[in-house]
């Protein structure tokens, strides 16, 4: 198989993961495409430094992990700046799939920059041991983080879904 | 009242459609820090090896007729200079493409204070050799080609070539290396930030 081959693989499979833990990150569709497109463009780049020490998947998120935490520090439009009455209007539109589904990525987008990565990849279902080794933090660090990041994640999504 | 299990069931229906989209334009230049930097060593180099094979060019064929063989001398030193600093450019950018983006965060973090302290060593001694070495062979250079003018052009010529000199050294350089420092520390602070949110 090419380079370009493997990429194209590479792509079609995680593309649609990477995606959503972009815009978990960001809260916006539009930075979320532009990370996409980063996070690709340095696999693209890295490629050749690929030792199957790790999986495809932990290696390319690993590189999107990197990507998205050195990129949006340098943007203006922080996903901090996403104001209360914002979320509000989320809730209060009418309840269905859509709606919930932006306010969770709103939701998301107000945790931590770390945290906000983590819960993306617990809630794609990335083994643990792989988000510990994309992190770069100890197994048992990582189970305390998630403990704490589910309830801070719910509470929020709970107190604005009630209003 | 939502549990994170129902949470979970919403983001899994928000999976996208099947085809991912396009593929990412791979010609579309970075906007990360490193690839910046990357760029900015690259250029610095090519342009210093485009005018030192100029220069070599013109002590080769531009038929100027000097008398002293110190005059062709300093055009190939200033030539040699240019190239030096070229490779000293080339293998900074060899170094920061070295800098592992597939590492932890962590591991990131250490690539990068390690080339900032080997950059900052750098800095020290080779901007100014650099800016000796280049003037004095200038200085050879201009020995002959000025032997005949006047004071009055010799003052004008001295002004000028000083005050862009001192401008070139003393503000374009020491801002091109403001401008880097920022881009560097910024972004070791960006990691040291990460590094203690994921200690906490």
């Amino acid at each position: 198989m090419t380079q370009q081959e493997t990429f194209t693989c590479l792509y079609r499979q995680y593309a649609p993961g990477i995606r959503k833990l972009c815009r978990g990150y960001t809260g916006s569709a539009t930075q979320a495409e532009d990370l996409l497109q980063e996070s690709f463009l340095a696999v693209w780049n890295n490629m050749h430094l690929y030792r199957g020490d790790a999986s495809w998947g932990t290696w390319i998120y690993r590189i999107a992990v990197n990507t998205c935490l050195l990129y949006l520090r340098k943007e203006k439009t922080r996903p901090e700046k996403i104001a209360d009455d914002v979320l509000l209007n989320l809730a209060e539109e009418e309840h269905n799939q859509d709606s919930e589904v932006q306010l969770l990525y709103t939701c998301i987008s107000r945790l931590p920059e770390t945290d906000r990565l983590i819960i993306s990849m617990v809630l794609e279902e990335l083994p643990y041991e792989d988000i510990a080794s994309i992190a770069g933090i100890t197994e048992n660090n990582l189970r305390v983080k998630i403990h704490r990041i589910k309830k801070q994640l719910t509470d929020m999504f709970n107190s604005y879904a009630r209003v | 009242m939502q549990e994170f299990e129902e949470l979970k069931h919403i983001w899994q229906q928000s999976t996208p459609a099947p085809q991912p989209g396009p593929l990412p334009d791979l010609s579309k230049a970075s906007a990360q820090t490193k690839t910046k930097l990357q760029r900015a060593q690259r250029n610095g180099a090519i342009s210093l090896v485009i005018t030192a094979l100029f220069i070599a060019g013109l002590a080769l064929w531009g038929d100027f007729h000097f008398k002293q063989w110190y005059t062709y001398a300093a055009m190939v030193l200033v030539s040699l200079i240019c190239l030096a600093q070229a490779g000293i450019m080339f293998y900074i950018y060899r170094s920061i493409k070295q800098i592992d983006e597939t590492a932890p965060s962590t591991a990131h973090l250490r690539q990068w204070e390690a080339y900032y302290t080997f950059r900052q060593r750098l800095i020290r001694w080779n901007g100014p050799a650099y800016f000796l070495l280049l003037n004095l062979a200038m200085g050879l250079y201009l020995l002959e080609v000025l032997e005949r003018a006047s004071a009055q052009f010799h003052l004008i010529f001295f002004s000028i070539y000083l005050g862009w000199m001192l401008f070139a050294y003393f503000y374009l350089g020491k801002k091109v290396l403001k401008k880097e420092k920022q881009r560097i520390t910024g972004m070791i602070e960006d990691l040291r930030q990460l590094e203690m949110q994921l200690k906490e």
